[in-house]
């Protein structure tokens, strides 16, 4: 029996091919991204182990009291570092501040835009204590020279010598460039831009209340972690004390956690890929048995039972998997390279060395592969052990397509209502991601189980203005689309799920942009607002002189200062608006649903409606505001319609503390009447030259810049996820082959009775485009059902969001799936019009 | 009765022939495997007229009818269809000629699965882009008796349903020329003396000029004349058969 297997899949190499690369690019998506990921963990270990070698112990803030944006902990009070050097078998202590610096380019421009770290530091204070590597130059001993990363250096052509801008907090101040760094064999780190200040001038800015972090060396004979606990007892408890071969090691998961975000996306489109490959096995299987069951039939009449077949045809199974498997290995090693390379040209600079390739990666492909192909083929394997032997006597060239099984519609409609039910309910209830990825993978599944019930009228549809237009090859176009509604359903429905998902993303992301955009229309009181460019304003702020200084521009009315932060209302984590308290109106509009009689930020605190039910608070209510170690009391004084410029909780100015973590977000502009808006620009941005970090925006600008956002996460998105609708081309490529080769007696005899070439081309052609259409449709319908679902979800407490269909982007979607379907169709197509007539009409 | 035809009659040559072969030849494989399936075969076909091609297996029958029927390229000689030289078209001018100027009546699989009866018998004339001319077409359908099975799909005939419907499609299109390979050959005897008949009735009653090729004495007891063929050659001919003598004549030929 093992022979027959074997004989089988010999005869149909080329089959077996086709089928294996359903799943080839899920496995390879999946080994890339490991191989990636075990790469970066590796030689960014090795790194830090190198570039903290003379570091026995380091000492950190409170380790709970970490910024989830910027990681900074609260800083370490100075007189600590004194206490440190009094404790016995210290033999330096180096502390160290972090701060913002961004460097402005030769045209005048912030460096690296709004996207990577800004990072600085002070130079080092101990030579043996130095974590970053001198490659050129020197570090800086005044107060106007700076050192740099080489790879910034490099990319924008500066050299030692040279004056370059930085801000860090307030305008430009010129300061000249003295040395390069590196982290040992690395230009960068991660990306990040970097700039170290002399110690004095860095621990001035940046110091605040204190340090960083402090490094100590230990004297000789003296071992790391005995300091480290010789110093964790002589200093506040509350403290981070940790070795040097600690801190490598936390330091390399900070940089590789920071690179996760990029390995956990790939995964998931792996992961959808896979999915999508999974679905067409099981189709492939599915037609590949019936068109064989002549042959198993003839094989159970020889006297092969049951459990051989099955055998045999799982064989065939696993063959095809380890395939796919053994290819999509070998292109995920390929994948990772590339993915390397492509965090390079993202300037991200990644330490050499070899990929890191575990077993446990080869195995996880290996069995990745394989299982899913041989759990996929179990049903229609099982299926075909159901041949009646008698059936090898039936002249049967194609078996009749399956009936429509009650069952199969009742399971399906049930699984996609449980899905769909799910999906509201993990939405509202707000269960997590996994929650609504499963619960979406169930929707998907029920909907292509109810497919072939839909897709019957729905070619119908389709196909009369087809045949109307291409005459003969496009009526038997649909006739062979509609012969067997399951087989073209299934295909289709590998395209839908990757239709669904990038339709979903365009239809939510245009929900999201127009409803966005109407309300800061609503929203927005100024006339014009500046704003920081650094995500969040975790960055180089334009410093308290600025206000003042915007507000003498001629014309100018009013500037206001919003600030933001992340901080603890209560205890719960919130995202803070900060304005001050008088002129909050002139800023936003909030629509006061509570409170307020006393002015909106009466007590300090105003909340917004989704924020107030989900902490259970009321006007009057006492709470805490806390952000790291620094906090306040405050009432809350209203209660406000939510808002997308203010969607939690607004505090006021007045009485924030003193911390790090409020920063500057933006100028709320507002002229004063009958200045021209063109005129009164010109005026501010003469002032904003020597503040390169902000930018001015009137109303249009700003509802642009959400737009282009928002575009830029769709087009990765959709980019990311168009590998699955490659997939899927292919399940279109192999289900026309497949029926091509069933069909080459009808194929023989429609060129016998004078369809020309071309009219077969077109024939063949033509379905494939009904079926990528079929998928199209499902997807766009499944994509629309998921987004109104998240907007039900999520909107209904607040009318923020609503949902907007984008029209163009989706029907553009539509054609680009019919030109995908002419694409697949033109090797089936091919050999379909090569038929031998002769051949095709003696084939028994 | 067919304008191409008719414009090929020379007044030196009556009567007009519907196709011919002259000398053909068709040679499978080279060398020592090589197999002479014809050996020159020169082989008229008159209007109006209804031929049956016999001969054992393996004489050249089929070969015959696929070279004549634009179906295979012989290896030498020629074929006319009317005053049309066959022989050096391409693949594309073959296609529209078996299209506009020939029918075909193959032994099984004649039909398209998806499509109707009606759809079936319209098929050469829509992949030309046509309609078909309604009196006619009724005329077709009211001859073959299948005025009620129209909307219905081949997997819902009989086998003889199935044939007539093969036979129609193949006259609908008012072709020069039909070419029947077996056309009873699946067929219980009833169903086929039905299609027999209406091939006659084809001929008889509007002019229609067929070819057969049968192993059937019976089959063959319907046409106006036989063409007998052995080891590639044309051996006989005989006009007005019937049954018994085409039998005799088979069985002197061995």
């Amino acid at each position: 029996m093992l022979r027959t297997t074997l004989k089988s899949i010999n005869a149909h190499k080329l089959r077996l091919v086709a089928t294996s690369l359903a799943i080839v690019v899920g496995v390879a998506f999946v080994t890339g991204t490991l191989i990636l990921s075990d790469t970066l963990t590796g030689t960014f270990e090795n790194l830090f182990v190198t570039t903290t070698d003379g570091v026995d112990v380091a000492i950190q803030g409170p380790e709970d009291t970490a910024d989830p944006f910027t990681g900074l902990r609260d800083p370490i009070p100075t007189e600590v570092a004194d206490v440190i050097a009094g404790v016995d078998g210290v033999a330096a202590v180096a502390p160290e501040v972090q701060g913002a610096a961004q460097l402005i380019d030769a045209d005048g421009e912030p460096v690296g835009g709004a996207g990577p770290p800004t990072l600085a530091y002070n130079a080092p204070v101990v030579e043996e204590l130095d974590t970053a590597t001198l490659r050129e130059g020197r570090y800086p001993t005044a107060a106007d020279e700076i050192a740099i990363d080489v790879a910034t250096a490099e990319a924008n052509d500066f050299v030692i010598g040279d004056t370059i801008g930085v801000v860090t907090e307030g305008p430009v101040v010129e300061h000249r460039l003295v040395g390069l760094v590196g982290f040992g064999d690395l230009d960068n780190l991660a990306g990040a831009t970097l700039v170290l200040f002399e110690p004095e001038t860095a621990f001035a800015m940046f110091g605040g209340g204190g340090y960083t972090s402090i490094q100590v060396a230990a004297e000789d004979g003296v071992s790391p972690s005995t300091l480290r606990d010789d110093i964790a007892a002589a200093i506040d408890p509350d403290l981070d004390v940790q070795t040097g071969d600690q801190l490598a090691a936390s330091l390399s998961e900070q940089v590789t956690e920071g690179l996760g975000f990029f390995t956990t996306g790939l995964l998931v489109f792996a992961g959808v890929a896979l999915f999508v490959g999974a679905f067409l096995i099981a189709n492939t299987f599915s037609i590949i048995l019936a068109q064989r069951t002549r042959e198993l039939a003839l094989l159970r009449a020889v006297g092969a039972s049951r459990r051989q077949i099955l055998t045999s045809v799982l064989g065939e199974a696993l063959v095809t998997g380890l395939l796919g498997a053994v290819i999509g290995f070998g292109l995920g090693v390929a994948l990772a390279q590339g993915l390397y390379a492509l965090l390079d040209v993202f300037g991200v600079s990644l330490p050499s060395g070899n990929l890191v390739v575990e077993p446990a990666t080869a195995i996880t492909a290996l069995l990745l592969g394989v299982i899913l192909t041989v759990a996929v083929a179990v049903v229609p394997a099982a299926r075909s052990t159901r041949v009646p032997p008698v059936a090898a006597l039936q002249a049967v060239a194609a078996p009749p397509p399956p009936r429509h099984g009650v069952l199969r519609y009742a399971l399906g409609g049930l699984v996609f209502v449980a899905g769909v039910g799910g999906l509201l309910w993990s939405i509202t209830a707000d269960q997590g991601i996994q929650a609504v990825g499963a619960f979406a993978v169930a929707t998907l599944i029920g909907a292509a189980f109810l497919a072939p019930l839909v897709a019957t009228p729905l070619l119908k549809v389709l196909g009369t203005p087809l045949s109307a237009a291409r005459g003969m090859p496009g009526a038997l176009a649909t006739e062979n689309a509609l012969r067997n509604p399951r087989r073209t359903a299934a295909t289709a429905s590998a395209l839908m799920i990757g239709l669904a998902l990038v339709s979903f993303v365009v239809i939510l992301a245009g929900s999201f942009s127009a409803s966005a955009q109407a309300a800061i229309e609503e929203s927005f009181n100024g006339d014009f607002q500046i704003a920081s460019q650094n995500f969040f304003g975790a960055g180089a702020g334009p410093g308290e002189e600025f206000e003042a200084e915007v507000e003498a521009v001629d014309g100018v009315a009013s500037a206001i200062t919003q600030q933001v932060g992340l901080g603890e209302l209560d205890g719960a984590e919130q995202f803070f608006v900060v304005l001050p308290a008088e002129e909050v109106q002139d800023a936003l509009t909030l629509t006061v649903v509570d409170g307020g009689e006393d002015g909106i930020l009466a007590g300090g605190l105003a909340l917004s409606e989704s924020t107030a039910d989900a902490e259970g608070l009321a006007v009057g209510d006492a709470v805490t505001v806390a952000f790291g170690s620094q906090s306040v009391e405050v009432t809350v004084g209203s209660i406000f319609q939510d808002n997308p410029l203010a969607g939690g909780p607004v505090l006021a100015a007045e009485v924030v503390p003193e911390t790090e973590r409020v920063t500057f977000a933006s100028l709320v502009v507002n002229l004063a009447d009958e200045v021209d808006p063109a005129v009164a620009r010109v005026a501010v941005e003469e002032v904003l030259e020597a503040y390169p970090t902000v930018v001015l925006q009137d109303l249009t600008d700003i509802k642009d810049q959400l737009a282009g956002q928002i575009n830029q996460i769709v087009g990765l998105m959709s980019a990311l996820l168009g590998l699955s609708v490659i997939v899927a081309l292919f399940g279109i490529v192999n289900t026309l082959g497949l029926s091509v080769f069933e069909r080459t007696r009808e194929l023989g005899l429609l060129r016998a009775v004078g369809a020309t070439r071309s009219q077969v081309r077109s024939m063949i052609r033509w379905e494939s485009v009904l079926i990528a259409l079929l998928g199209a449709v499902f997807g766009l319908i499944i994509g629309v059902l998921f987004a109104w679902l998240v907007v039900i979800g999520l909107g209904d407490e607040t009318d923020l969001l609503r949902l907007s269909i984008p029209v163009a982007p989706l029907l553009g979607g539509l054609v680009g799936a019919a030109v995908a379907g002419v694409l697949a169709a033109v090797v089936p197509a091919f050999r379909g019009a090569r038929v031998d007539v002769l051949r095709a009409l003696e084939a028994t | 009765m067919n304008p191409a035809s008719v414009r090929d009659t020379s007044p030196a040559a009556p009567p007009a022939l519907a196709a011919r072969a002259v000398g053909l030849e068709k040679v499978y494989g080279t060398g020592d495997t090589a197999v002479r399936a014809l050996d020159g075969v020169s082989v008229d076909f008159p209007v109006g007229e209804f031929t049956a091609v016999m001969g054992p297996s393996g004489s050249g029958k089929s070969t015959l009818m696929h070279c004549l029927a634009a179906l295979d390229r012989p290896t030498a000689g020629q074929v006319f269809i009317g005053d049309t030289d066959v022989v050096g078209m391409s693949d594309k001018q073959l296609t529209v000629l078996r299209r506009d100027r020939i029918g075909f009546v193959f032994q099984a699989f004649n039909l398209l699965p998806q499509l109707n009866a009606r759809e079936n018998m319209e098929l050469p004339l829509r992949l030309a882009g046509r309609k078909a001319d309604p009196a006619w077409f009724e005329t077709v359908v009211s001859t073959v008796g299948l005025g009620d099975r129209l909307t219905h799909r081949p997997a819902e005939l009989s086998g003889g349903q199935q044939q007539r419907v093969a036979v129609a499609r193949a006259l609908v299109a008012r072709p020069d020329i039909v070419f029947a390979d077996e056309p009873t050959g699946n067929l219980d005897s009833a169903s086929g003396e039905e299609v027999l008949q209406f091939l006659r009735r084809s001929v008889d009653e509007h002019g229609q000029t067929i070819v057969m090729v049968t192993h059937d004495p019976a089959a063959a007891g319907f046409a106006d004349r036989v063409v007998f063929l052995a080891d590639g050659q044309v051996i006989d001919e005989m006009r007005a058969p019937t049954a018994e003598l085409v039998l005799d004549r088979m069985k002197a030929l061995g």
